[in-house]
């Protein structure tokens, strides 16, 4: 295989070297992108008060239940205003009558609508079972399967100034679904999140020369 | 007389050639003297100068390339010898020591004495002795500058290890006006180097197209090199991103291809290559995601899949889990659902002929795929420039699952759980660059059995076991030879074995093996410029060994009274033991341009069916014309023979009398490329199949005695319709294609009057996929079907069977009812995580997205009063892993 030696050469002056820096600081920044908290991979979880309606072909619509819920969300934010993700959620709510627990593994995908304002479109796999805390039903009613949800949520950065990533606090509200023949469920999640921004490598930055050629790999 | 110095005059007219110089000194001899004076008697021989001394040329004066002249007075004695030097006229450039240099000099010069009259005497002469120096010689040419390396390094892909050649690196110092550097370029290992960097820290910039850039700073130290590897991330790891297609050129009038990339990306198929057919137009859908392959209308017998040309008996595991060659020993798949070439044959359906990677791996790659059904591995490497090898295996671990999840004292036990494994080697060779030998073996295997403890009741005939193993192994030695033009030869020998055991209990079992070698070598060669020919021999044995009790197996049009039990009064009983069956066969195929826009392949092919002692010939053709650039029409008609099933023509099992049955092919067609990315094609079938083997209840006379027919050829089929793929190859990040299809098939045979409805007949099969790539190593994708429902006959009643105490259904006209249509939405992401030496894909696969109900089949009660739908799993959700190397 050829095997050729490159020699350097000067060039004849620094202003070439400026032209092809300034060229590649151009190029770079049509592709790369400004710092921001809420860029990279995220991980986050939090607390979520929850409202439960069931319905069950042979019984009826169930009296709303209250309860908890938590969940652990991972994802990454593809684009400055698209992510997609993952989360696993339980909890659990009672009325006066039923006991329900639920649980679910759900595909997140969410746009940034405004700011660090941020619209969910969930699907998964879910199940919902009640149990008639007054014995008059032996058997468990639920369902399992498909689980559908939809949110809104902002996040807040109180201690972000600069880079890319950090720390959020997030309020959300949310709807999920899980249908089935003889059993369907809707539920109202209200909660609080608490999520670490990884950032974006520093590759895919744009940054000024001296944060940028640096041995870092993080922005 | 006194000895006086003679003073000659000479002052004017002596030259004292004698020169000094700084390095070499070439005296002169005095010149002659004038005439004497009155001073003395006259002399009759001057003085001669006999010994020359050099004056040192004075340093200084060297240095600065300072000549001078010295004019001397020297009082010579009569003996010869120098008693005085005198200087009369001192050197111009004073102070360099000229003067004493050559007074020195002189006062050492030895000269044969003046005469006069033959007597020698003293005398005093004037000398001028000068300094002069030689012309310089050319300074020395300086020591060549030998460059010393202060910076080297390697660039890499991040994730693949692929060299990056001819990346602009650059290094430099300062910012903005003030900047300076060096730049130099990958060479084709990736290597650059940077020499004579003063010792310093240099900002280092690479930004290579279609990469992330590398911006770092490295401290170059004196004396010291820094040596470093940079992993330089792409945008995009799209598969589709590296994929040089070269289309191969189209000669058939329908063929569609798959390539691994596409198949590991489409949606609802868990990335196994088989599954992607059957979202190809011409191909029906089938329940329970079964691995049977039913195009335009046939029988999934009557396609045949190969593997590189070699038959193979069938390519699921369990019927249609997983294919038993992974995605990554696959080079594409080719599927002709009509008007094959001359090349296949034995089948009246379609063709799926699977195309394995030719091996020509650059470095050492593999992959590890972990999904919750299996595992499996695939490693290649080369072996030097020529040789290359690959090791591939799977393994399911449902076994493990279930034997979790079934509760020991349950209905059932397993007692085998079901489990899957699948293995591949591969080996190539090239001695020379037009040949080519390579080794490819490859086999299942798959282990079932479950125990019933309370055994389950199918209208009344106990199931107390089922226990099942298919195991298959083929081996396939090819070797390529290019010759010169366009003239090949591929010669294949393949050695196969087969086993099938089914056991449900006692008395009823299926045990069969076959060992199969075939042979096959295809020549191709250039006639004249517009005429190819190729020629080939197909030669497959079959030695087989069986032993059947069982009933006889299920036919298309059987309804749920056909199929209702294991009554055993139906077995059938059969032994083989070695039986050898030949099926010959030789084809020759032409590929005729008359003129450039017109591609004919008229072809035939001779089989020769030897289990029925029957000889069959396959004329066809196939035609191509391009309108232009972007517009073909196409068409295509033949004629397919295939022989009957092996338990159709045994004695014990079926009629020996059976003949083959056949198929008239027609199609008519055009594609058209409105965009370079965008394909259209659409094409119009008709199938006419005659001779099929039927059921029937006739008795006849064999060999004096009344005996069940049991089959005969008195089957009729037909088929048509048309397709479209609207396909649009990847391009801005997204590829895809819409399939649909409008057919109708019918069959006749002896349980009906007139043609009915095929048992998957379905009229509307639409299927529309597309994949997207996005950012961060993101792939989105998602396919959704809508099939018309399949025909099924209806129970418009049921008897009450007093002697077996159990309701039989009453059916009604066969076929003439469907089911409901069928529509799925399913969807895959998939996320690759790059490292520097590795990646990790991860996706998921949802199926079913709304959870539509399906219904696939009927239940019914006790009493066929009632029904219920039943089908396959609703909504899936599969996740899987994959890192790769």
């Amino acid at each position: 295989m050829l095997h050729r030696r490159h020699h350097h050469h000067w060039l004849a002056t620094g202003a070439a070297v400026v032209a092809a820096l300034s060229v590649a600081a151009t190029a770079e920044a049509a592709e790369l992108t400004a710092p921001a908290a809420r860029q990279g991979y995220y991980l986050g979880g939090g607390v979520n008060g929850v409202a439960v309606r069931s319905v069950d072909r042979d019984l009826g619509a169930f009296a709303a239940a209250y309860g908890s819920s938590y969940a652990l969300r991972v994802g990454e934010m593809l684009t400055p205003w698209l992510g997609i993700g993952l989360e696993v959620g339980f909890g659990q709510a009672q009325s006066s009558r039923w006991r329900s627990q639920f649980g679910g593994l759900l595909l997140d995908a969410q746009a940034n609508v405004w700011k660090n304002l941020a619209l969910h479109a969930m699907a998964g796999l879910g199940a919902v079972m009640a149990r008639d805390k007054l014995g008059r039903v032996a058997s468990a009613k639920g369902t399992g399967g498909a689980l559908y949800g939809a949110g809104i949520g902002y996040d807040f950065f109180p201690l972000h100034t600069e880079g890319s990533g950090g720390f959020g606090i997030t309020p959300s509200l949310q709807g999920r679904y899980c249908p089935g023949s003889s059993f369907h469920a809707a539920m109202v999640w209200v909660g609080l999140d608490l999520y670490w921004w990884r950032g974006l490598d520093k590759q895919e930055l744009e940054l000024p020369a001296a944060e940028a050629f640096t041995g870092k790999k993080q922005g | 007389m006194n000895h006086s110095f003679i003073t000659f005059g000479l002052t004017a007219a002596l030259l004292i050639g004698s020169q000094a110089r700084a390095q070499e000194a070439a005296p002169t001899a005095p010149t002659p003297a004038p005439a004497p004076t009155d001073d003395g008697p006259a002399i009759s021989k001057m003085p001669e100068l006999e010994r020359f001394v050099e004056a040192e040329y004075p340093a200084r004066a060297a240095a600065a390339r300072i000549e001078a002249i010295v004019i001397l007075e020297i009082d010579i004695n009569a003996a010869g010898g120098v008693d005085a030097v005198r200087v009369i006229e001192p050197a111009a450039a004073t102070g360099y020591g000229f003067d004493e240099a050559a007074t020195l000099a002189a006062s050492k010069f030895e000269f044969s004495p003046a005469e006069a009259g033959g007597t020698p005497i003293p005398v005093t002469i004037s000398y001028k002795y000068g300094f002069k120096l030689k012309d310089a010689p050319p300074p020395a040419e300086p020591a060549p500058h030998v460059p010393v390396l202060s910076f080297s390094g390697l660039l890499l892909e991040r994730g693949t290890r692929a060299p990056l050649a001819g990346a602009t690196v650059t290094v430099f110092q300062g910012e903005g006006e003030s900047a300076h550097g060096l730049e130099t370029t990958s060479d084709n290992e990736g290597r650059f180097s940077f020499f004579d960097l003063t010792p310093g820290e240099w900002k280092v910039l690479c930004d290579p197209e279609g990469y992330f850039p590398v911006r770092t700073a490295e401290t170059v130290a004196a004396g010291e090199v820094v040596e470093v590897v940079y992993h330089v991330e792409k945008r995009s790891y799209s598969p589709f991103d590296v994929m040089v297609e070269a289309r191969r050129p189209k000669k058939e009038v329908t063929r569609r291809t798959v390539t691994t990339e596409e198949i590991e990306k489409i949606p609802g198929t868990f990335g196994d290559p088989i599954a992607v057919v059957t979202n190809l137009p011409s191909v029906a859908h089938t329940p329970f995601g079964s691995g049977a392959l039913i195009v335009r209308g046939s029988s999934p017998a009557d396609t045949i899949i190969n593997v590189d040309g070699t038959n193979v008996p069938y390519l699921y595991h369990f019927g249609g889990i997983r294919t038993a060659i992974p995605a990554g020993m696959l080079q594409y798949l080719d599927f002709y659902p009509g008007n094959f070439s001359p090349y296949f044959g034995r089948a009246t359906g379609g063709v799926l002929d699977v195309k394995l990677k030719r091996l020509q791996p650059e470095k050492a790659n593999g992959y590890i795929d972990a999904s919750f059904l299996d595992t499996g591995v695939f490693f290649s490497m080369p072996l030097g420039d020529k040789a290359a090898i690959a090791i591939g295996g799977r393994r399911s671990y449902l076994d493990v699952l279930m034997q979790q999840v079934i509760p020991k004292d349950g209905p059932v036990t397993l007692t085998a759980a079901p489990r899957y494994y699948d293995y591949q080697l591969m080996a190539s060779w090239r001695p020379t660059p037009d040949q080519e030998l390579s080794l490819i073996v490859f086999g299942s295997d798959d282990r079932f059995a479950i125990v019933f403890n309370n055994p389950a009741d199918a209208a009344g005939i106990a199931i107390p076991e089922i226990k099942t193993a298919s195991r298959f192994y083929r081996g396939i030695l090819s070797h390529r030879l290019q010759l010169a033009g366009k003239t090949t030869n591929e010669l294949k020998l393949t050695l196969g074995w087969d086993e099938q055991i089914a056991d449900f209990g006692p008395g009823r079992y299926i045990h069969q093996d076959y060992f199969s070698p075939q042979l096959r070598d295809t020549a191709s060669f250039a006639v004249a410029d517009a005429l190819q020919l190729k020629v080939g021999l197909d030669w497959l044995l079959y030695n087989a060994t069986w032993d059947v009790s069982f009933r006889r197996p299920p036919m298309e049009g059987d309804s749920i009274a056909d199929n209702n039990s294991f009554d055993t009064g139906g077995i059938s009983k059969t032994k083989i033991d070695r039986k050898v069956v030949s099926f010959p066969a030789a084809f020759v195929e032409a590929e005729w341009t008359p003129i450039p826009e017109v591609t004919l392949l008229p072809g035939v092919r001779v089989d020769y069916f030897d289990w029925i002692h029957e000889t069959v010939y396959d004329p066809r053709l196939t035609a191509r014309w391009r309108l232009s650039a972007t517009t073909v029409l196409k068409g295509g008609a033949g004629v397919f023979h295939q022989a009957p099933q092996a338990d159709q023509v045994d004695q014990g099992f079926g009629n020996p009398d059976v003949r083959a049955f056949w198929a008239y092919h027609y199609s008519l067609g055009a594609e058209h490329q409105p965009l370079s990315f965008l394909n259209v094609d659409v094409t119009a079938f008709y199938k006419d199949v005659r001779d099929v083997v039927v059921l029937s209840d006739a008795l006849i006379e064999r060999g004096g005695v009344q005996v069940p027919e049991r089959y005969n050829n008195n089957g009729r089929g037909r088929v048509y319709g048309m397709d479209l793929l609207v396909r649009h190859e990847f391009a801005n990040g997204f590829f895809g294609w819409l399939a649909y299809t409008l057919s109708r098939s019918e069959r006749r045979d002896n349980r009906s009057n007139g043609f009915r409805r095929f048992d998957y007949d379905q009229t509307h099969i639409l299927t529309a996929l597309g994949s997207y790539r996005l950012p961060h190593n993101w792939e989105v994708g998602g396919r959704w079907r809508y099939v018309s429902g399949n025909p099924y006959t209806p129970v418009v009643g049921s008897k009450l069977d007093l002697d077996a105490d159990t309701y039989q259904p009453v059916t009604g006209k066969v076929n003439s009812a469907r089911l409901p249509a069928f529509h799925q939405l399913d969807l895959r992401i998939d996320k690759r995580f790059v490292y520097d030496a590795w990646m990790l894909s991860a996706y998921m696969d949802i199926q079913n997205v709304y959870n539509q109900r399906h219904t696939e089949g009927w239940s019914y009660n006790y009493d066929y009063s009632q029904k219920s739908g039943g089908g396959d799993l609703s909504f899936l959700t599969i996740f899987g892993l994959r890192a790769e190397f």
